[in-house]
């Protein structure tokens, strides 16, 4: 643009006097800056933008830390420790021996440690009564007595605000005083409670809450010498129990609470499980897992046990080890109580778990998800933080860790060594806790001392394995990328950018190849055939579509096009076939026209005809669409016996030679298929002698079964008419091929063009139609044969929302930037360049096809590289046109989740600063460098391009 | 760019608004004929509201889309008998509840569900205090199938199997349902957005706290996942029991396989029977020591005088009981007074 501006400029310039070139060159310095500011602000705010985008991210890569001890006493509270739980939100530390008390500490207060028994029965304390104690995590002692009863008892730390004008209520508080003001708060303050100023400067006020001791009703009647349970105090919680040599009780409590009152009736249920004994290993600990369909026996010889009751009555289901010669040393319950995490002596932490089974048959299976190494020495010790899923791990050379298991990221570590003497009087670490809020650490030693440390853990359920990486989470049954960033209570978020990021990329191809062809062959048709006065109408016409709000677009695909695509599959596939045939055909035909007809007709006549024979198009697909689909997707008589339920498994006697020792899922389904068998349920079955009148009964009730949608879903039928589908484009492509070669040779034989050889082109159309259709038979045949199913990849179920509905709408919103740009580029391109085309010869088709496409091919290719950034960025259609669901499939009748559009869905209810918060920017920096990376490349590509051009 | 999208999402929200309100007109009507027989009533204890003089100023409800019904009408009957007070009513989800309390944007957060404990802790650290719950209406959230589906009544085993992660794809001849129709064809999921207090509640009371299937299709508002399963035959989907529109049908439940199976109904509810029963929830920034402003404290007797009460009926969930409202006085610092 300043080329030629430069020269015009200087002709100007001489012709004015001298004063008017001055102003003219102080408004020129004057644009130059306000232009070179704005350039610049532009590039500023851009860079303001990435860099507080990647600010907001950056926390997430960044590990922890685990300071240098603050503080430690040697109380000497307590008798052999059970817990330590360092209290959230600036608090103290709580200790839970085996003797079912509670000693608290709080350092920066001062104040003398206090005692407290959990389990006072009868009004006085009877230690004797308690037979073994668990702590879970949600903040309850469970407790075996020895009188065969189980309790539980609540415990923990409350946090007041102070009252405002407490000048009386020095550090020596009065617990008196304290009541008085405090109350209009709801209860009553305890003897355990004081007050003190916190970091911040604010007063608050502590008081140990105890629960009430709940004892269940059901006496078990043994002592009880082990106990776990998790899930305390919910709806339904699960226990286990061992009682006596190898005898164990597992149980369900469940609370039903009345809504309009007070009211609370609860029921335990419980079953008796035989632990299957070794001769020379003890028992080292029992824990029940998920719901109480499962309990884990670990035992001193490395072996870990696993009984369920899936056949109704407990039993071993397997017992395995940690593999190799590794000795488990300490174990502990995940919260939320479906992974036990297994420290062993070579300073690894195993998170093992019951996986679902893969297959449709099949058990759930004890795994061991993953193992992350901490250290070398033993792991002595492993506290659970008591809200979230995150660990601190001590090994016994004094190495202190916090992990997150479920990804194996170990977020800080550091060594305690130096601690005064820990190592050498064999004070080593015993028990280590970790407070609520990842801000403190805590170690209570086998002598009762405490040393607690601060904590920064940054994000550690963001870390670069969980957002990256294929995790293998509770409940799945193998390892893969999942995003679910709402967790319940105690189940952790999944952050998962993997299935967003397809999603994204899955959209943007949809739209592509949606918007590409329709807006450049849009362009090519109004810049190169369309007369210039329609163009005036067109054009802006087209622009228009531009200015429809993508809500507006989002709406319409959501009630009207995905309900419409639904009930019109088979047209709107069938129509991607016929409407091109049609088109070329009557392309064909119109050839016969006489020559002073096609003199004659207007461009609007002409347009008038096109839509004609497209709507003539879309109207034979729609009448050919439901023969097609009954002809192509009917279940065989066969299929419709299977679907009825008549079917019978074979025997491996009977079973035909090639398919005897083959896994039925992994069979090859052609070959079942032509051997008469099915796979139903994991096995092979076939259907049996039927009389004739009972077959037409069986036959009956499945009439009408067919159609796309059931054969999408995999109901019936085998591979073949789908591949047949995919398959015409490729074979219309090797046609084309073919062609080229057969029109060179027709034309070396002497062939001559023309209106004659119109009825020769027509009869050749027909031929490449057969051919075409013929290839992509013999392809999906080859393809079937081999044992694949496009089912499982570009096609599979059907759901409304899926990736068609989005393609449309997406594209729709797309056509017109790649319309506008490319239509410029082309109209740009020097008239001289077409006159000399046309006048060589050449036809308006070979001028469009061969000089003005090439030579505006950069404005095409950033035209559709801008419409890619767009596509890439746009939120609103996918949201309300897809189910935002975050899959990774390539099926293009499911739906996806894409980065924007989650933004859009999760960032009100991401709290500000944390970790959901910041992954949310993640994705915006993700989106970001998406369409910086499109852009550049475009821009790139653009510049290389017009130096290549610039001759012309 | 940050700033276009926000707005774009208020659009659509906007847009939700309005879908929102014309199917609950539909919802109304469903819910006249469907609880005929099951008269649901206003516990006679509860107080005639009475207006004080002087009240005014503006007051802002954030939070749950299930209660935007119920909160703009209470809303409605707050300006009735204060015509200065200006109320605004925003529902997107109970997750925005938290943050729009925490940011001083709302004086009442409405959620579906209660307040998790990371959600207690961060609110506690920015005061000192915790926020103040109200129980202010019981609902119960169900499980929707097409009118038409034979389906009799599930467990909440079954349930989870059906939108939990984790084995293998499910037909409706897996629940149990015999006619043909049905048997073969596979069960299509739909549930609410992940932002909504009936997504945690249910994860949390219906599955454990498994996770959902990724193939679970998330509707932002109640309406919609009715709305998706009355056009969708083979569909199962949950959502508040208010919703309910003569275009699908409410599945009895029960907690465990073998179990006596229970409809929403009021006394099951109350019982604590029907599985799913849940308290709706006010969430208030209540200092005690500076006491309750007039704004506030005529807001929370609106709720829980009868009128109020009966809002909640109209909208298809439970009434609270009197002595559910009386310890929620207290915890005001107020007198009940009835």
């Amino acid at each position: 643009m300043t080329q030629p501006g430069q020269p015009s400029q200087a002709v100007a310039e001489s012709k004015l006097s001298r004063g008017a070139s001055r102003r003219a060159r102080i408004i020129d310095r004057f644009a130059e800056v306000i232009i070179t500011s704005g350039g610049l602000a532009v590039l500023a705010a851009m860079l303001g933008i990435c860099l507080f985008l990647f600010n907001s991210a950056a926390p997430l890569l960044t590990g922890g830390v685990i300071d240098t001890p603050t503080s430690e006493s040697s109380g000497a509270t307590t008798q052999k420790p059970v817990a330590i739980i360092p209290e959230a939100g600036d608090g103290h530390v709580m200790v839970l021996d085996d003797r079912a008390r509670v000693a608290t500490i709080d350092f920066k207060a001062g104040t003398p440690s206090t005692l407290r028994a959990l389990a006072q029965t009868g009004g006085s304390e009877n230690a004797n009564e308690i037979a073994s104690i668990s702590y879970d995590p949600s903040g309850y002692a469970v407790i075996g007595l020895t009188d065969g009863r189980l309790a539980t008892r609540r415990f923990g730390y409350e946090r007041f605000p102070a009252p405002v004008d407490s000048e009386a209520f020095g550090d020596g508080f009065d617990a008196r005083t304290l009541e008085r003001e405090l109350r209009l708060q709801e209860g009553s303050i305890s003897d355990d409670a004081y007050a003190r100023t916190t970091e911040s400067g604010e007063r608050v006020v502590w008081d140990l809450r105890l629960g009430s001791l709940e004892t269940l009703e059901v006496a078990l009647g043994e002592p009880i010498d082990m106990v776990h349970a998790h899930s305390v105090g919910g709806r339904q919680w699960p226990f286990v129990a061992v009682v006596g040599e190898g005898e164990a009780i597992v149980g369900r409590v469940r609370s039903v609470r009345r809504l309009d009152g007070d009211g609370e009736r609860r029921s335990v249920r419980t079953q008796r499980v035989s632990l299957e004994l070794f001769d020379d290993a003890g028992l080292e600990g029992v824990y029940v897992v998920g719901e109480g369909s499962s309990i884990l026996a670990r035992w001193s010889d490395g072996t870990i046990q696993h009984y369920t009751n899936a056949t109704g009555a407990w039993a071993l289901s397997e017992s395995t080890g940690l593999g190799g010669s590794r000795m488990p040393t300490a174990a502990a319950m995940a919260l939320g109580g479906r992974s036990l995490l297994v420290g062993d002596d070579a300073g690894a932490l195993h998170r093992l778990m019951i996986a679902p089974p893969l297959e449709e048959t099949g058990s759930p299976k004890l795994v061991i998800a993953n193992t992350t190494p901490v250290g070398s020495a033993p792991v002595t010790s492993i506290g659970v933080q008591g809200q979230g899923r995150t660990v601190a791990v001590t090994l016994a050379d004094g190495t202190v860790a916090i992990v997150a298991p479920t990804s194996g990221d170990v977020i800080a570590t550091t060594s305690v060594e130096d601690l005064d003497g820990s190592s050498e009087s064999g004070d080593s670490p015993a028990v280590v806790g970790l407070a609520g809020d990842l801000r403190t650490l805590a170690i209570v030693s086998e002598l009762g001392s405490i040393t607690t440390f601060d904590v920064v853990a940054g994000h550690p359920d963001a870390g670069p394995r969980g957002l990256f990486g294929r995790v293998w989470y509770e409940g799945y049954a193998e390892p893969r990328f999942v995003y679910q960033s709402t967790g319940a209570p105690g189940a952790e978020p999944k952050f998962g950018l993997v299935p967003l990021i397809f999603g994204t990329l899955k959209a943007t191809l949809a739209a592509m190849l949606i918007a590409v062809p329709l807006g450049v062959a849009g362009a090519v048709y109004t810049s190169e055939f369309l007369h210039p006065n329609l163009r005036r109408v067109v054009k802006p016409t087209i622009e228009l579509m531009a200015s429809l709000p993508s809500v507006v677009l989002g709406f319409v695909a959501a009630v009207l096009i995905a309900p419409l695509a639904r009930d019109t599959l088979p047209v709107l596939l069938l129509g991607c076939a016929v409407v091109p045939v049609v088109v070329v055909l009557a392309a064909q035909v119109a050839r016969f026209a006489p020559d002073g007809l096609r003199r004659r007709t207007t461009t609007l006549a002409h347009l008038g005809a096109v839509t004609l024979v497209v709507g003539g198009g879309v109207g034979l697909a729609s009448v050919l669409a439901p023969s097609i689909e009954s002809a192509a997707f009917t279940p065989s008589e066969n299929d419709r016996l299977v679907m009825a339920g008549v079917y019978e498994p074979v025997s491996i006697a009977d079973l035909p030679e090639q398919l005897r020792g083959v896994d039925p899922v992994d069979a090859n389904p052609a070959e079942v298929t032509r051997l008469g068998l099915f796979v139903r349920e994991g096995k092979f079955v076939a259907i049996p002698e039927l009389p004739d009148d009972l077959r037409a009964e069986m036959l009956a009730p499945t009439e009408g079964l067919g159609g796309l949608r059931r054969w999408l879903d995999g109901e019936f039928g085998n591979a073949w008419p789908g591949w047949m589908m995919l398959m015409i484009p490729v074979g219309a492509f090797i046609v084309l091929i073919a062609d080229g070669r057969a029109d060179r040779l027709w034309a070396a034989i002497g062939g001559d063009a023309g209106p004659k050889a119109a009825g020769i082109e027509v009869a050749r159309l027909a031929v490449r139609v057969v051919a075409t259709l013929g290839s992509a038979a013999a392809l999906a045949s080859l393809l079937t044969e081999a044992g694949l199913d496009p089912r499982d990849s570009l096609f599979g179920a059907f759901s409304q929302r899926n990736t068609i509905v989005v393609g449309i709408a997406m594209g729709f919103a797309v056509i017109p930037i790649i319309y506008t740009i490319s239509e410029d580029a082309m109209s740009s391109v020097p008239r001289n360049l077409r006159a000399a085309s046309l006048g060589s010869g050449a036809t308006p088709w070979q001028t469009a096809a061969r000089v003005v496409l090439p030579v505006a091919g950069s404005g095409i290719f950033s035209a559709c590289m801008v419409g890619l950034g767009r596509a890439v960025g746009e939120t609103m259609i996918v949201l309300m046109a897809t189910g935002n669901t975050p899959e990774i499939s390539a099926n293009i009748f499911s739906g996806f989740r894409t980065l924007a559009a989650n933004i859009a869905v999760e960032l009100p209810e991401a709290p500000r600063g944390g970790t959901h918060y910041r992954v949310l920017f993640l994705c915006g920096l993700l989106l970001f460098m998406m369409t910086l990376v499109i852009n550049t490349t475009a821009e790139l590509v653009r510049q290389h391009v017009r130096k290549r051009n610039a001759g012309l | 760019m940050q700033m276009k999208q926000q707005r774009r999402t208020g659009s659509a929200a906007t847009l939700v608004r309005v879908i929102v309100m014309l199917a609950s007109l539909v919802g109304f009507a469903g819910v006249a004929t469907a609880s005929g027989d099951d008269q649901v009533r206003v516990d006679r204890e509860l107080p005639v509201y009475r207006p004080t003089e002087g009240v005014g100023g503006d007051l802002r409800i954030v939070g749950s889309d299930t209660m935007l019904n119920l909160s703009q009408a209470w809303a409605d009957l707050m300006q009735r008998h204060h015509p200065s007070v200006r109320v605004q009513v925003e529902g997107k989800g109970s997750s925005t509840a938290p943050p729009a309390l925490m940011e001083n944007q709302a004086q009442f957060g409405a959620m579906s569900r209660a307040m998790a404990s990371e959600e207690i802790a961060r609110f506690t650290d920015d005061f000192g205090y915790p926020p103040t719950e109200l129980r202010v209406a019981v609902d119960c959230v169900a499980i929707f199938v097409h009118k038409d589906n034979p389906i009799e009544s599930l467990s909440l085993t079954d349930v989870r199997t059906v939108f939990g992660v984790g084995g293998k794809e499910l037909t409706w001849g897996d629940l149990g349902v015999t006619d043909w129709r049905w048997r073969t064809r596979p069960v299509s999921r739909y549930g609410r957005n992940s932002a909504s207090g009936t997504y945690k509640f249910f994860k949390k009371a219906a599955m454990s706290g498994a996770d959902f299937r990724p193939t679970v299709k998330e509707q932002p508002g109640s309406s919609g996942v009715i709305q998706a399963i009355a056009t969708d035959r083979y569909a199962i989907g949950y959502s508040g029991i208010g919703y309910v529109t003569p275009g699908v049908k409410v599945v009895p439940l029960a907690i465990d396989t073998g179990e006596p199976a229970f409809a929403p109904t009021v006394d099951a509810a109350y019982s604590g029977d029907y599985p799913l029963a849940r308290f709706l929830y006010m969430y208030m920034n209540y200092d005690a020591r500076e006491g309750l402003d007039a704004l506030r404290e005529r807001f929370a007797r609106v709720m829980f005088s009868r009128a109020g009460q009966e809002q909640v009926i109209k909208d298809g969930a439970y009434p609270v009981s009197a002595g559910v409202a009386r310890e929620e006085f207290k915890k005001l610092g107020l007198k009940p007074g009835f």
